[in-house]
C-alpha cells in the first residue's frame, strides 16, 4: 500500500514537473480598462434594463472569456525543440552588446502565434532576466520556428547558464497575458553561453591598425567608447575594408567565410576575396604583443575592452600575436580562430572573482 | 494611406453612421468637418499638433454646447467620444494608440447602446463588435513589419488565426446566449439614470388646433401594439385615451393641470371573478422611444410600466411617460368596461375649470341663446340638438377642411363651411356643452386599431388619431361622446381607412365586415407576417426581462425572496457546464495535436514505471530494448516489438499513412499489454 502511494507520488510529481507546465493569465493593462469599460456597461444596461445594452455586455463578456481560453491554449501542451540549425547547440560565445538570436522549433502540431520568449540567466549567484526585443515567427519544413533576438546590454562579462526560458502570450486580442515558464535542466551542454567583452578601440590610435575608411571617421580627440562601438558595429557588419583589391587562394586554415563563391563557379578554386585595407601595413612585432599594462590608467573593463578590439583586429589581420594580462606571463604567440577564440576566453574570464560581480 | 487606417476608418463608420440620429446637428456637421480633415491629413501624411487638437476639442465642447444645451448628459458624452475616436486617427503611430482608440469606440459604443433599442441593431452590434476585435486581433501586424506570418511561406499561421478568430466569435455566441437568458436581471435602480429631453412623438401636443390632426391621420407609423388577455372590446369601444384638454379660446383647446376626477373604489369590487369580467387587461408596447402620454382605453383602471420610464400623471385620469433613456415604452393595464361603471365612485368636481368660456363667436352665441332655456344642464338634450343640426345641414368629413376664418373660426365652421375633422365637431359640441353649463372637456387619442390575425394582436398606427368629448354626469362621473358617430359612423365602426375611400368604394363594402378593409391583399398578408415577427422577437428579446425569466424558470418555484439568488446560482452552472464543455474541447484538441510518437512514448514511460523502470527522455528505441531487457528480462519479446515499431516509426522515410496509423494502433495495443 506504501509502495503504491509513493509510486503514485511520485507519478503526480513528475506529472507536474515534467509534462506539464504551469500557466499564468492576468488582464493586462488594456485588457484591464476593457473589462473596466464592460464592467461599466453591465451596470448600465441592468440599471437601464436596457436588452440591448445587455446583449453587448455578455457578447462582450463572452468574447474575452473565450479569448482567455484561447490564450490559455496557446502555451498549454507547449514543448520546444533548440533549432539545431542554430547556435543554441553549442555554448555561445558573443561580445557584449551583441545580439543573442536564439531558435526553437515548436514540436506540438498546432502552430503557436505571437509568442514571446525571455530568458532568464545565471551569472554565478546572479539571477538576469533578458528580454527578447524582435521575434519571428516562420514555418521551416512544415514546423513552426521561432527566432528572437535579445539584446544585452545590461549582462556583463562572463559566463552564463540559461536557468529557465519564459513564454508568454498576449494571443489573440491583446486583452490577457499568458505566461509559463520551461526549465531547462537536461541539456547543460546547450545552456551556458560566455559573454566577452566590448571591443572597444582604444584611444592610442597608434597601435589601432584601421581600415581606412573607418579611420576617418573617427574622432581623434576622444569619445573613444562611441568610436569603438562604430568600429565594431562596422566590423561586425563588414568585417573587412569596403574596396575590393585582389583575389588570393584560400589557405586551409582559414574559414569559409571570405570565400568567393562566384569566383569559384567560375575557375572551382577556393579564393579569398582581399580589400583595399586588408594587408595594408605590416605590424610591427613588438606591438603585436597585446599587453594590459599598457592601458592601466584605465579601469579594467576597458582594458579588456580594448584588448578584444585588438585580439578580433590581430586575427582578421591573421598575423601572430600575443595577449598579456598578467605582468608575470611569459608570451605566448599564436594565430588563427583557435588562438582567437582562447584568446577572448581568457578576456571573459580574467578576473572575474576580483571583479566581483562583474561590476 | 496607413494600411490600418482603413480598418479604424470602417470600424469608425460602422459605430457611428447607424446612430447618425442621435446627433445634433452642430455636433454632427464639427464630426462631418474632421472626418474630412482626416482623410485630408492622411493623404497627405500629416499629423495635428498638440495645440490644434486642443483648439479643436474647444471648438467642439462649445458646439455640443450649442447643439445639446449642456455638456453633462449621456448624448453629450458619446458625441465627445466618437469626436475624439476621430481625433485619436491623426495620431496613431504605435500599438498603444490602437489600444486607446479601441477603448473609446468601446466607451462610445456603451452610450450609442443606451441610445436605441431596436432589433436591426443587434446586428449593427455583431458587426461592430466583430470589426473591433478583429482589429485587436491584427493590430501587432499593422506595426511589426518583422512579422511575415501574411508571408505566402506562413499560410500555415495565417490561416489558423484566421481559424482562431472565427471559432471564438463563434463559441462566444452560445456563452452570450446562456447569460443573456439566464443571468437574473438584477434591480440596480436607476443609478445611472437621467431623464431625456426627447420630443413627443406622438404626434399629440398639449395644444389642439382643429385642422392639425390631420397630418398624425395620414401618416402610416406604427405607434404602439397591443395584446388583450381574454377580453377584447370591439372596434367601436376602442378609445384609447392620450391626453385631456380642458382649456378652450372658443375654437382651440390646450391642456391645463387637472385633477383625477374618477377613482376607482376598489372595496366595491367584490372578488377576481367580477374583475375577470370587467377588465380589459392588455399590454401595449410603444414602437418609437420618445417620452409622451400613456395611451389607455376609456376608462383607465391601473397600469404597471414595465420597462424604465417614469409616469406623471396629468389629471383626467390620463398620464405622461418620460423615458431615462430611449426606450421602448412598454406598459401593462387594465381598464374598465363602460357598461360596468356602476363600479366607479364618482369624486365632487370642481366644475369652475369644466365651464371657462371665452367669449364666444357671436353667430354661435346667438344659435346656442335660441335654446338656452330648455337646454340648460341637460346634456342629452344638448347632443341630441347638435346631432340633428349636422344631420340637417349635411356636415361632410373631410382629411382636408382648410382653414377657417381667423377671426371666428368657429362661426365659419359651424355655419359656412360645415366640414371638418373629428376635431372640429368635438370642439364644438365641448364649447356648446359648456355654453350650456354642461362641464366638458376634449379628449385626444386613438380610436380603433388595426387586428393581426397572425399574432392575434391589435397595432395602432397615426391613422387611428382621432379626438372626442367628455362630459360631466351627476349621476355616472365622466361620460364618453364621439360627435364623429354621428357625421360618419363608419369611421367608428370600420376603422380609418374609410378617410381614404371614395363614397361609392363605401357603399359597396359590407359594413357589418369590419376586418374586411384591413385583410384585402396578399402583400397586406406579407405585411401582417412581417410585423408579427418583428413584434414576436421584440417581444422576447427586447423586452426580456425579470418577468420573462421567471416564466422560463418556472419551474424552479423562483419566489420573489430567492428568485436571484437562484437564477445567479443557474446561471453559474450553466456556464460552468459551458466551460466544461469548451476545456474538454480544448483537452481532445491538445490529445489530437500531439505527436503519436510523443503520445506512444508517453503512455510507455506510464506503463514502464508500473514495472518499475524509469524510461529516460534520450532514450532511443535500442536503447530502450537493451535497458528494458537487462532490468526486465521477462519483459523482453514484448519490448523489442515495440522498440523495432518505434524504430520503424522514427526513422522509416517513406512510411504509408495508413501503415503508419496501424503501426501506432499495433504499439499501443502491446503498450497496454505490458
Amino acid at each position: 500500500m506504501t509502495k503504491n502511494l509513493s509510486q503514485l507520488q511520485s507519478r503526480f510529481k513528475d506529472l507536474l514537473s515534467k509534462r506539464y507546465h504551469r500557466i499564468y493569465i492576468l488582464p493586462t493593462q488594456f485588457g484591464s480598462y476593457f473589462i473596466l469599460v464592460i464592467f461599466i456597461l453591465f451596470l448600465m444596461s441592468l440599471s437601464y434594463g436596457h436588452s440591448l445594452a445587455i446583449t453587448g455586455t455578455f457578447l462582450f463578456v463572452s468574447i474575452v472569456v473565450m479569448s482567455t481560453f484561447y490564450t490559455n491554449y496557446n502555451l498549454s501542451g507547449i514543448r520546444f525543440k533548440a533549432n539545431e540549425k542554430s547556435k543554441t547547440y553549442r555554448p555561445l560565445s558573443l561580445f557584449k552588446g551583441e545580439d543573442l538570436v536564439l531558435k526553437f522549433k515548436n514540436l506540438s502540431k498546432k502552430p503557436r502565434p505571437d509568442l514571446r520568449f525571455d530568458l532568464e540567466v545565471k551569472r554565478g549567484q546572479s539571477l538576469y532576466k533578458i528580454s527578447g526585443f524582435k521575434s519571428f515567427t516562420k514555418v521551416q519544413d512544415h514546423k513552426v520556428v521561432f527566432k528572437t533576438i535579445y539584446q544585452n546590454r545590461s549582462l556583463k562579462r562572463g559566463v552564463y547558464k540559461i536557468q529557465s526560458l519564459k513564454v508568454s502570450s498576449h494571443f489573440p486580442f491583446g486583452l490577457f497575458g499568458a505566461w509559463s515558464y520551461l526549465q531547462l535542466k537536461d541539456r547543460k551542454e546547450n545552456l551556458e553561453f560566455f559573454l566577452y567583452p566590448e571591443p572597444i578601440k582604444p584611444p592610442d590610435t597608434r597601435r589601432a591598425y584601421l581600415i581606412s575608411d573607418l579611420d576617418n571617421e573617427s574622432d581623434k580627440k576622444g569619445a573613444d567608447q562611441k568610436l569603438g562601438e562604430d568600429l565594431y558595429e562596422n566590423l561586425s557588419n563588414r568585417e573587412v575594408g569596403d574596396h575590393f583589391f585582389e583575389h588570393r587562394l584560400h589557405k586551409e586554415s582559414e574559414g569559409l567565410r571570405r570565400v568567393d563563391w562566384k569566383m569559384y563557379a567560375r575557375t572551382h578554386e577556393l579564393y579569398i576575396k582581399n580589400y583595399s585595407s586588408d594587408d595594408q601595413e605590416e605590424i610591427p612585432l613588438n606591438e603585436r604583443i597585446l599587453n594590459r599594462r599598457d592601458y592601466q590608467q584605465y579601469p579594467l573593463e576597458s582594458q579588456l575592452s580594448f584588448l578584444c578590439f585588438r585580439v578580433r583586429q590581430m586575427s582578421k589581420m591573421d598575423l601572430p600575436y600575443s595577449l598579456i594580462l598578467d605582468s608575470e606571463e611569459e608570451p605566448v604567440w599564436g594565430r588563427g580562430k583557435e588562438f582567437e577564440k582562447a584568446c577572448l576566453l581568457r578576456l571573459c574570464l580574467f578576473d572575474l572573482n576580483r571583479e566581483g560581480d562583474g561590476q | 494611406m496607413r494600411p490600418f487606417y482603413k480598418a479604424l476608418m470602417t470600424l469608425f463608420a460602422l459605430s457611428t453612421l447607424p446612430f447618425l440620429g442621435q446627433f445634433s446637428l452642430f455636433p454632427l456637421v464639427g464630426l462631418f468637418l474632421l472626418f474630412l480633415l482626416s482623410l485630408y491629413f492622411e493623404k497627405k501624411g500629416r499629423s495635428l499638433t498638440k495645440s490644434t487638437r486642443f483648439i479643436l476639442i474647444f471648438f467642439y465642447l462649445i458646439s455640443l454646447y450649442f447643439g445639446l444645451g449642456n455638456l453633462w448628459s449621456l448624448e453629450a458624452g458619446v458625441s465627445f467620444l466618437t469626436f475624439l475616436a476621430l481625433l485619436k486617427t491623426f495620431e496613431i503611430n504605435e500599438k498603444r494608440d490602437i489600444f486607446i482608440y479601441s477603448l473609446i469606440i468601446q466607451l462610445s459604443l456603451v452610450g450609442h447602446l443606451l441610445s436605441v433599442e431596436d432589433l436591426y441593431m443587434i446586428l449593427v452590434l455583431l458587426l461592430i463588435l466583430i470589426h473591433l476585435f478583429y482589429l485587436l486581433f491584427n493590430f501587432h501586424s499593422f506595426f511589426d513589419h518583422h512579422r511575415s506570418e501574411k508571408d505566402p511561406k506562413n499560410e500555415e499561421i495565417y490561416s489558423y488565426r484566421k481559424r482562431i478568430f472565427i471559432q471564438i466569435l463563434i463559441y462566444s455566441l452560445p456563452l452570450a446566449t446562456i447569460l443573456f437568458f439566464v443571468f437574473p436581471r438584477f434591480p440596480l435602480g436607476n443609478i445611472f439614470s437621467n431623464t431625456m429631453k426627447k420630443e413627443n412623438r406622438t404626434g399629440f401636443t398639449d395644444k389642439l388646433r382643429p385642422g392639425e390632426i390631420s397630418e398624425v391621420i395620414q401618416s402610416q407609423d406604427t405607434y404602439f401594439r397591443v395584446r388583450f388577455e381574454q377580453l377584447r372590446p370591439n372596434r367601436a369601444n376602442l378609445y384609447w385615451r392620450g391626453m385631456v384638454l380642458a382649456k378652450t379660446d372658443g375654437f382651440n383647446w390646450d391642456r391645463i393641470h387637472l385633477g383625477n376626477d374618477h377613482v376607482l373604489d376598489k372595496r366595491k369590487i367584490p372578488s377576481k371573478n367580477e374583475l375577470k369580467r370587467v377588465l380589459y387587461r392588455y399590454e401595449v408596447e410603444y414602437e418609437f422611444f420618445s417620452n409622451g402620454p400613456l395611451f389607455l382605453i376609456d376608462r383607465p383602471y391601473r397600469y404597471d410600466v414595465l420597462s424604465r420610464n417614469h409616469t406623471v400623471g396629468m389629471g383626467g385620469e390620463t398620464f405622461f411617460s418620460v423615458a431615462y433613456r430611449n426606450q421602448k415604452l412598454r406598459y401593462r393595464a387594465q381598464s374598465i368596461r363602460r357598461n360596468t361603471q356602476k363600479t366607479i365612485k364618482v369624486s365632487p368636481l370642481k366644475t369652475s375649470q369644466y365651464l371657462e368660456l371665452p367669449i364666444l363667436n357671436p353667430r354661435f352665441t346667438q344659435w346656442i341663446d335660441s335654446w338656452r332655456g330648455e337646454g340648460e344642464k341637460r346634456p342629452k338634450l344638448v347632443m341630441e340638438k347638435m346631432r340633428s343640426y349636422f344631420e340637417r345641414n349635411n356636415f361632410k368629413y373631410s382629411l382636408s377642411p382648410g382653414i377657417m376664418n381667423a377671426q371666428y373660426p368657429l362661426d365659419d365652421f359651424f355655419f359656412n363651411k360645415k366640414i371638418g375633422l373629428c376635431e372640429h365637431y368635438a370642439s364644438v359640441l365641448a364649447i356648446a356643452l359648456r355654453a350650456l353649463k354642461i362641464p366638458s372637456r376634449v379628449v385626444v387619442g386613438f380610436q380603433g386599431a388595426q387586428y393581426n390575425p397572425y399574432g392575434e394582436y391589435f397595432y395602432v398606427q397615426g391613422k387611428n388619431a382621432h379626438a372626442w368629448v367628455e362630459y360631466w354626469d351627476e349621476l355616472r362621473g365622466w361620460q364618453r361622446v364621439d360627435p364623429t358617430e354621428w357625421i360618419r359612423p363608419e369611421r367608428i365602426r370600420l376603422g380609418p381607412d374609410v378617410y381614404f375611400l371614395t363614397d361609392e368604394n363605401l357603399e359597396s363594402m359590407n359594413l357589418d365586415n369590419s376586418l374586411a378593409i384591413n385583410q384585402s391583399g396578399f402583400l397586406q398578408n406579407i405585411f401582417l407576417m412581417a410585423d408579427m415577427i418583428y413584434y414576436e422577437l421584440n417581444r422576447e428579446f427586447l423586452n426580456f426581462d425579470i418577468e420573462k425569466q421567471e416564466q422560463i424558470f418556472d419551474f424552479l418555484d423562483l419566489d420573489d425572496k430567492s428568485k436571484y439568488i437562484k437564477l445567479f446560482i443557474l446561471s453559474f452552472i450553466l456556464c460552468l457546464l459551458f466551460a466544461g464543455c469548451i476545456f474538454f474541447y480544448f483537452y481532445w484538441q491538445r490529445r489530437r495535436n500531439r505527436e503519436p510518437l510523443d503520445e506512444i512514448y508517453r503512455n510507455l514511460k506510464v506503463r514502464l514505471n508500473r514495472h518499475g523502470i524509469v524510461l529516460r527522455s534520450w532514450w532511443g528505441p535500442r536503447k530502450l530494448f537493451e535497458e528494458v531487457s537487462e532490468i526486465r528480462p521477462e519483459l523482453r519479446e514484448e519490448i523489442e516489438e515495440i522498440s523495432k515499431g518505434i524504430e520503424e516509426l522514427r526513422y522509416q522515410r517513406k512510411v504509408q499513412r495508413e501503415s503508419v496509423a496501424s503501426l501506432i494502433r499495433s504499439l499501443e495495443r502491446k503498450i497496454k499489454k505490458l
